[in-house]
């Protein structure tokens, strides 16, 4: 009997360490990567921007918005996921922006249920 | 509101460790005549942490409404509410929790009046406990090694379960053990409980040391940080909890027969049952705090 136990807690501590040692590490999720990149020189308005984060996302309550350096807010249209990747949000830009800077400010709950939020900047120059 | 996050799932954590322990000892640990003897206590205890699991289960629901949407109007919109219950991770999960919450309450009441009453609160409440694994920081990943940390969390929350929420009843046992008429049937519980709890203090400590390894696996290791600085200092409650269910299994248990073993044994575990009460504090702000 206590050979068993050792056996089953000997088998469960391996697989769970195995398992683990191939595993990222997590914080709080975070962004990851956007498209355009943070360091891309933009000449035009990009028709979109994508926004990779190191966890999915709930669509349903993200958020993303672009203000201008008057700090007018610029329409966006419908958030959505990527279908193929549940971590990445599509941000549609319907107005194409014009030179300046931008920032770009987002909010999205993760998949462990929170909440977290940044901003980036973001500049077209012809 | 973090605060209230954290008073949420103190009350909601303590009562289905409570319900599962209590569960658990009347159906597979006390033979049926002190199971009878003991019934009234442990229906009232279960009563309650029954009352309190459904309350706690809405109150962090509302609270978690309120931190996804914005701010506490959203905590009583039922707009954000149903948004989060029906489109979230958290929400599909907390939507069979609360279902499974709001139907112990009447296994709860008529335990003692079906067949085989406490064998279906120990499975109901077993499922209450282990859909705490499900969410937060345990279902942060996707794919295989997903399911073997939700996997993780699910065992450290059964076994600690086992642990911690049989040491009321364990306490009522102790006054049965000089009884004439329980005596035998409350001594053969004791080893029962002890036997098994071997297994479930094993179990607890590997899920524990794997989860806080899930966690922490590439983060800087810092103890000054306060969610590194908290899992330190649960770790060193868990060494005492550990050293007090040693002292208390091997230094008093030898002692009931003709020594002070009952009273030194009733101490020690009402001293766990505060020490447990102190780590279920932390494990309440842990889940809200980001590891590094
Ligand atoms: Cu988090």
């Amino acid at each position: 009997m206590t050979n068993l136990w050792v056996k089953g807690y000997a088998a469960l501590a391996s697989t769970l360490f195995v398992g683990s040692t191939i595993l990222p590490a997590y914080a709080h999720a975070d962004l990851a990567e956007t498209v355009p990149s943070l360091t891309e020189a933009l000449t035009t308005s990009p028709e979109e921007l994508r926004l990779t984060f190191t966890e999915s996302v709930e669509i349903a309550f993200s958020e993303v918005s672009i203000v201008d350096s008057e700090k007018t807010e610029i329409q966006v249209g419908e958030l959505s996921l990527d279908p193929e990747d549940n971590k990445t949000l599509v941000v549609p830009i319907e107005v194409a922006l014009v030179a300046g800077t931008y920032t770009v400010e987002w909010a999205v709950v993760s998949a462990d249920g929170h909440k977290i939020e940044g901003s980036y900047d973001m500049t077209i120059a012809p | 509101m973090d605060a209230w996050l954290y008073f949420f799932r103190f009350f909601h954590y303590a009562a289905a460790l409570q319900l599962f322990g209590t569960a658990v000892f009347q159906a597979w640990m006390a033979p049926p005549n002190l199971r009878r003897a003991m019934s009234a206590f442990e229906e009232r205890v279960a009563l309650c942490s029954a009352v309190v699991l459904l309350v706690s289960g809405v109150g962090w629901l509302l609270t978690v409404a309120g931190s996804m949407g914005s701010g506490w109007a959203d905590t009583i919109n039922p707009d954000v509410v149903f948004r989060v219950l029906r489109a979230t991770q958290f929400g599909q999960v907390w939507t069979w929790h609360l279902a499974i919450a709001v139907m112990i309450l009447p296994a709860t009441a008529l335990v003692s009046r079906v067949r085989m009453g406490w064998t279906l609160l120990a499975i109901l409440s077993a499922l209450a406990l282990g859909g705490l694994g499900l969410i937060g920081h345990a279902s942060a990943l996707d794919g295989f090694v997903g399911v073997l940390n939700r996997a993780s969390h699910i065992l450290h929350a059964l076994s600690s379960g086992f642990w911690l929420g049989s040491l009321l009843s364990l306490i009522y046992v102790l006054g049965l053990l000089r009884s004439s008429d329980f005596g035998r049937d409350a001594d053969m519980a004791l080893h029962r409980f002890s036997g098994l709890g071997h297994g479930a203090v094993a179990i607890a400590l590997a899920t524990g040391i794997s989860n806080s390894w899930f966690v922490l696996r590439h983060a800087e290791l810092n103890p000054t940080t306060p969610y590194q600085a908290m899992l330190l200092l649960k770790i060193l409650l868990v060494c005492s909890m550990l050293v007090l269910a040693l002292v208390n299994r091997y230094v008093f248990v030898p002692r009931i027969p003709n020594g002070p073993g009952i009273r030194q044994l009733r101490d020690g575990t009402i001293a766990e049952i505060v020490v447990s009460a102190a780590i279920l504090t932390l494990v309440s702000v842990l889940g809200v705090l980001s590891p590094s």
